[in-house]
């Protein structure tokens, strides 16, 4: 089972290299070129991240990473995986493709049917991952991708599945010869990012954090407008408080985990974590985590990893294993 | 924007007392801002010829089989079609949602399912299910967002626009035998006039913008569960009530069920083939 990172401006081997040593098999990227940039700027990508800083911007600087990668034996992929590519960005993102293809990506990652068949026709065929935004979130949709676009390696697994359904997926996909990739630690999406059409911007604070942190009232439905309103609570989602120098650091640098559940990923045959760690600073801290937790047998055992009951309390599990609501 | 509408109307009502009180002629429950929008623009609601029946985005409120069957006996004896909507779906979720399809192809064959889910596609086409799909509005995947506003002209021009004007993906979707498709109506107006045998549903005033199957109105009373709570048990926290934040966007939001929506009573212009206004009395959900 590979651990998947995330990375955006480190290029050379000396740079990805401490990476590889902490455990990272694979490594996935963006590219938004100038000729993109220079026509959305900044408020719309190729990928799921418009900004500059979770990027590579010249065919230099990918080159560069690709070969430092593969000198260190390690596989990297290349993500075009936004949601919409209407004509003129479904073009761009098609020479953008085919101008990558002598660096040897490993993997194309998408989310746009449309895409994935267009790649298909120009003559791509490197493998493809079908990102979350590729919504197979259950495995007749798995089925569906494979049934019409060529060549499928892995399909990455939603955060907002539990860990019983991965395993129903992992058996399926067992019999049909399809790998799946599930996150393992890391910022979660409270929303589905394949549903999710909100603006993930350079240009604007995420809707999610937004709308999600701070307080929200709760209001009745009912049949009359001017009824009383019935301010039943107020509701704040920043969770339990941390207080303990462990549990801010656990905030601040891992802020979601689903390491309880790896053990369980491994012995069903997953064939990767995502660390998603693109524009992110915590990749030192996150990889060893997820590399500990594959070594070991017990979702307890991992548990003890993390050190912090206030932190495994739920609020910040990916699958918050084993819980009897959860399998 | 829809005052002089004269294609068809459908309306959209997310459960089996929505309709009842629908057909009833009784007051629709919301919370008091769509009820307030309801006020501005019911005069949609007699015109409907079609019900749009279901949930886009929560598979705990599928319909069970008696309701769908009594939803459709009550469309029948009103002369209205009846449309089935369906969530998204997770793996645990495909057992129930294959049963509504077929209570609901047995009841009419021919008639129409809603579906965002390429699994659900995939179900009806490999066993041959005797209903025509039409894509559901969270498959039209343009950008909408309470906060954001575009700077360019030319980054608000290409955020109306879809994959649709792709040939390849029109034709994909033609070759499946689906010949229309839903989209919001949306501020940045939706400009699909360049794909032909197309029809398309403009989803009216109630904007789709986010959802997941961790619904944070299960957390509503408890924080220790936080922005993900999945598992907890459900009862339905939605029937009785929305979540509303302090804070304020661009737009009005609210998040109702397990997805979030913004109101928005005059979108951009609508250009191609949108020959039904899907008209949503209240949030369908």
């Amino acid at each position: 089972m590979d651990i998947v990172v995330g990375i955006d401006s480190i290029k050379t081997v000396p740079e990805i290299k401490p990476l590889v040593d902490a455990g990272a098999e694979e490594f996935f990227c963006g590219y938004i070129p100038e000729y993109w940039s220079k026509e959305y700027e900044w408020e719309i990508a190729p990928n799921r991240r418009s900004y500059k800083e979770y990027n590579y911007a010249s065919l230099e600087d990918l080159s560069l990473v690709a070969d430092s990668v593969h000198k260190l034996h390690k596989k990297i992929m290349l993500t075009v995986n936004e949601h919409e590519y209407p004509p003129e960005r479904m073009g761009l993102s098609i020479r953008m493709v085919k101008e990558t293809l002598p660096l040897r990506f490993d993997s194309v990652i998408v989310s746009n049917i449309a895409l994935a068949l267009e790649l298909r026709e120009a003559g791509v065929d490197t493998p493809f991952h079908v990102s979350i935004g590729g919504l197979a979130n259950n495995y007749e949709a798995v089925r569906f991708w494979n049934k019409h676009v060529l060549n499928i390696r892995r399909f990455i697994l939603p955060r907002d599945i539990t860990v019983s359904e991965i395993k129903s997926l992992a058996e399926k996909g067992r019999d049909d010869g399809v790998t799946f990739e599930v996150f393992g630690i890391g910022n979660i999406c409270a929303f589905s990012d394949g549903y999710c059409l909100t603006w993930h911007s350079s240009r604007t604070p995420s809707f999610c954090t937004w709308f999600l942190n701070g307080e929200r009232k709760l209001i009745s439905i009912t049949d009359e407008i001017g009824k009383s309103v019935s301010l039943k609570t107020t509701v704040d989602f920043r969770g339990p408080s941390f207080d303990s120098e462990r549990d801010k650091f656990l905030d601040s640098q891992v802020r979601t985990c689903g390491l309880c559940a790896v053990p369980l990923f491994k012995e069903w045959g997953i064939s990767a974590i995502k660390v998603p760690t693109r524009g992110e600073n915590n990749r030192a801290v996150l990889i060893p985590l997820v590399k500990q937790a594959m070594e070991l047998k017990l979702p307890e055992d991992c548990k003890k990893i993390i050190g912090s009951e206030n932190f495994c309390s739920g609020a910040r599990c990916y699958y918050n294993y084993p819980s009897e609501r959860n399998v | 924007m829809f005052e002089n509408w004269d294609k068809e109307i459908c309306i959209a009502l997310p459960s089996l007392n929505d309709l009842r009180l629908f057909m009833e002629n009784k007051p629709l429950r919301g919370s008091p801002q769509e009820l307030r929008t309801l006020s501005e623009t019911r005069t949609f609601l007699q015109k409907a010829t079609r019900v749009y029946f279901g949930h886009e985005t929560c598979a705990r409120r599928l319909p069970q089989r008696n309701e769908i069957i009594e939803a459709f006996s009550l469309c029948l004896s009103s002369e209205k079609e009846m449309s089935l909507v369906l969530p998204y779906m997770g793996e645990r979720n495909v057992k129930s949602i294959i049963s509504a399809i077929e209570v609901f192809s047995s009841l009419n064959p021919g008639e129409e399912i809603i579906t965002s889910d390429f699994g659900i596609i995939n179900f009806i086409k490999e066993k041959n299910v005797p209903v025509k799909i039409i894509l559901g509005r969270l498959l039209g995947r343009l950008k909408r967002d309470p906060l954001f506003t575009l700077s360019s002209e030319k980054s608000h021009r290409e955020s109306s626009r879809s994959s649709f004007s792709v040939p390849s993906f029109a034709n994909f979707f033609l070759a499946l035998g689906i010949s229309r498709a839903g989209f919001d109506s949306l501020p940045q107006g939706i400009d699909v006039s360049d794909v032909s045998r197309f029809e398309f549903d403009a989803y009216w005033p109630w904007v789709y913008v986010t959802s997941g199957r961790g619904c944070q109105l299960l957390g509503a009373n408890d924080f220790t569960k936080g922005k993900y709570p999945f598992e907890a048990p459900c009862n339905k926290e939605c029937l009785i009530s929305v979540l509303e934040s302090e804070k304020k966007g661009n737009f009005y939001t609210i998040q109702k069920g397990n997805a979030v929506w913004m109101e928005i009573l005059h979108p951009g212009k609508l250009s191609g083939n949108f020959t039904r206004l899907i008209y949503e009395p209240v949030i369908p959900a």
